[in-house]
């Protein structure tokens, strides 16, 4: 005799939440939740319907071992002033899919293999060979480039954690000057676990927002993304800040972060063909690599280097490491922090 | 003496100016994405080359100055090998999609 009542509460309880969705978006939006996605029906006339998928952040596309606790989700404040749910992540501020390899090299015989990866000055990537060494006044046009021992061939590195503190920084002791930096993990810990607080549905700014001094979001093998190296001030003091392989590197402040992307956490794989997914941004819009699985770029990036697809809703592609950075600004609105009383 | 310091308190001058600039943006292996962005807005759109590639894009700012961030495939810049003695260099500039 009781079971008719709850489905009729059921019946009724669809039927108000129904006519609430259609009263509060009577004038364009129509809002389908589906199982991984919202649906945003904003079309403004029957002729012209246009759909675009949101994707919510999914706390399963992180690797195993890329976290050091499990998501939580809290209230959030964003940019635009409103109150929304977000997902609190840290990451571990290692990547939990490979061991961080190689960044200076030895000597000046070294080869690629035996270290990893800077800029030439001119707007691409080399690996840091020991002809890199040696090729630098004529690379950067200045004679006083020298990173190594004239008698021993040995590269001058930052190979303590002491010296490592006074180089990887931006205002570079100067007695480092002709060092290639480099620091170990373990000065570190293994890692500097950072905490981000991402909007579980990202929401579309009325008004793009622009990249701060740090970091714009974080890769799904638990490493940050950072905002662009600062090269210029790095090469004025006669350093090179060596990446490894996948284009991170460590400071004793931020520990291990990327600052391009190299392929090494687009740990998504895409059935479609799609380039595969390395990470979300803080406002928790997914970043994919730069390429698709037949080697092209999309040409319909927007400016903040994002684009729109039935699957995958908007979503970023990250510039190439040569670029020194990943995506041009946030589409959507990020959270604040505790400490921000405006957007960043 | 005189001499000496003004020439210190010129090269001071230049080397304060000239760090500034360098911390005044975060640099991109190269100058050419803020250059290109120098006398823009945010927004607009811009173009820069690199290593004969043509990258364009739009002026967005990273860590508060204006670089131009490309959001279109790098375009090889390949002269044309039969170009004229004569003719105007631009114009036979031959862009091919990446």
């Amino acid at each position: 005799m009781l079971k008719p009542i709850p489905h009729l509460l059921k019946a009724l309880t669809v039927c108000f939440i129904t006519i609430g969705l259609v009263a509060c978006n009577s004038d364009s939006e129509e809002v389908i939740i589906e199982e991984d996605s919202i649906v945003v029906d904003d079309s403004s006339s029957d002729s012209d319907t246009t759909t675009e998928t949101i994707v919510e952040v999914d706390p399963f596309n992180f690797e195993s071992g890329a976290l050091v606790s499990s998501i939580t989700t809290e209230t959030c404040t964003l940019s635009n002033g409103d109150e929304a749910s977000c997902y609190r992540i840290d990451i571990a501020g290692a990547p939990s899919n490979y061991e961080i390899s190689s960044f200076c090299p030895k000597n000046i015989t070294s080869t690629a293999d035996e270290a990893g990866i800077w800029f030439d000055g001119s707007g691409e990537v080399y690996d840091i060979t020991g002809d890199f060494i040696l090729s630098l006044p004529t690379l950067y046009n200045d004679s006083n480039w020298k990173l190594y021992d004239e008698s021993t061939g040995l590269v001058n590195i930052t190979d303590t954690e002491e010296s490592c503190e006074g180089a990887a920084r931006p205002d570079v002791e100067e007695q480092y000057q002709n060092h290639c930096v480099e620091c170990s993990i373990d000065y570190v810990n293994g890692g500097i676990s950072a905490s981000f607080l991402i909007p579980i549905t990202p929401i579309a700014a009325a008004q793009t927002i622009n990249v701060g001094r740090v970091n714009i979001g974080l890769a799904l093998n638990g490493v940050e993304l950072a905002a662009p190296a600062p090269v210029d001030a790095i090469l004025s003091a006669y350093t090179i800040a060596a990446f490894d392989d996948c284009a991170g590197h460590i400071n004793l402040n931020e520990g291990y972060h990327y600052h391009g992307e190299a392929g090494c956490s687009q740990t998504q794989i895409q059935s479609d063909g799609h380039s595969a997914m390395m990470g979300y941004a803080l406002d928790g819009y997914g970043i994919f690599g730069m390429l698709d699985d037949t080697n092209t770029e999309p040409t319909d990036l927007d400016s903040c280097r994002g684009h729109t697809d039935e699957t995958r809703g908007y979503h970023y592609h990250a510039a190439s490491v040569s670029e020194n950075m990943f995506i041009g600004c946030f589409r959507g609105e990020i959270a604040l922090t505790e400490d921000e009383t405006g957007p960043r | 003496m005189k001499k000496i310091n003004f020439i210190k308190s010129l090269l001071a001058g230049i080397f304060i100016s000239t760090s500034f600039f360098a911390l005044s943006h975060a640099g991109h292996g190269s100058n050419a994405p803020w250059e290109a962005c120098a006398d823009k807005k945010l927004n607009d759109d811009c173009t820069y080359s690199i290593h004969h590639q043509k990258a364009t894009g739009t002026c967005q700012a990273m860590n508060e100055v204006l670089m131009c961030v490309r959001n279109q495939p790098l375009e090889n810049i390949i002269e044309k090998a039969t170009q004229k003695p004569g003719e105007n260099k631009s114009e036979s500039i031959l862009l091919i999609k990446q």
